[in-house]
């Protein structure tokens, strides 16, 4: 945390304004069809190394690990997702076991099947 | 002495909302030509900015846009960079949950300082992040000689 003399006089307000607010959750996608579900996730910048993906209770949870402190001299900062994370809800029709991910082009991209219902003919015995 | 350069010496960079406002401005001069060009919208892409040695270095994001989707542009004092997704049709089988990305057009504009060398620009694209080097031209020091 910056302190506030720091702020008011070792900077200009445009320095502040253009460094300390800047997008840290990633946006997603969520689309359904027959077949399944998939969670398009917005993390450019980073390596596939970077992410993890847990299930937790219906919910698939989304971090990215926070990278080593390399000194960074920002003139403007607008997007850093590191150390983020974010959770999505886990419809019950889905099928947990099938989730895929897979990250290109800043894109995380997560894949699960609609559960199969058997469907059943069943006949009902008149006793 | 305060070392802190002021970011608007280097660049004019423009807040969002001015972003827009310039691209508004951009295309009536264009769009003055050509009446039955409809009005597009676009998304400003987010951008960093960080001090480098011998310069700067740019990080715009595109998430989701392969490397043949982006462009970047030098056209006088501008640095223009877009990135269009080719009209990917609506299938109507896709139900959409959350909506949260704009994935069609991305634009943003920066005004380059005279004291960048225009010539050793560089970038490069990688996992939705294209980086661009903007290196700054050598410094000519000299003294004047006091007669």
């Amino acid at each position: 945390m910056k302190n506030i003399f720091d702020i008011v006089f070792n900077s200009g307000w445009g320095d502040m304004i253009a460094t300390d607010f800047y997008q840290s959750i990633p946006s997603a996608d969520i689309t359904e069809t027959d077949k399944g579900y998939q969670y398009q996730i917005a993390v450019p910048g980073h390596k596939k190394e970077d992410f993890s993906v847990e299930l937790d209770n219906n919910y698939i949870k989304v971090s990215v690990i926070k990278k080593e402190e390399t000194r960074q001299e920002y003139k403007r900062k607008e997007f850093d997702y590191s150390g983020s994370s974010r959770r999505f809800y886990l419809s019950d029709q889905a099928d947990y076991k099938s989730l895929k991910a897979s990250y290109t082009n800043g894109l995380l991209l997560i894949n699960v099947d609609k559960k199969t219902i058997v469907q059943q003919n069943m006949q009902i015995e008149i006793k | 002495m305060n070392n802190k350069q002021n970011p608007f010496d280097a660049f004019n960079t423009f807040a969002p909302i001015f972003n827009n406002l310039m691209h508004e401005v951009l295309n009536q001069s264009t769009t003055k030509t050509d009446s039955t060009e409809t009005k597009e919208t676009f998304k400003v892409a987010a951008a960093n900015i960080l001090e480098v040695e011998n310069g700067y270095q740019l990080q715009v994001a595109f998430p989701g846009f392969s490397k043949e989707e982006v462009v970047l542009n030098i056209d006088g004092d501008l640095l223009k960079i877009t990135a269009t997704k080719t009209a990917t049709e609506e299938v109507p089988s896709v139900k959409y949950l959350k909506k949260e990305l704009d994935t069609r057009n991305y634009k943003r504009v920066f005004n380059l300082s005279n004291k960048i060398d225009r010539s050793k620009i560089a970038a490069e694209y990688k996992d939705g992040v294209l980086y661009i080097t903007l290196p700054k031209k050598d410094d000519v020091a000299f003294n004047i000689e006091v007669k």
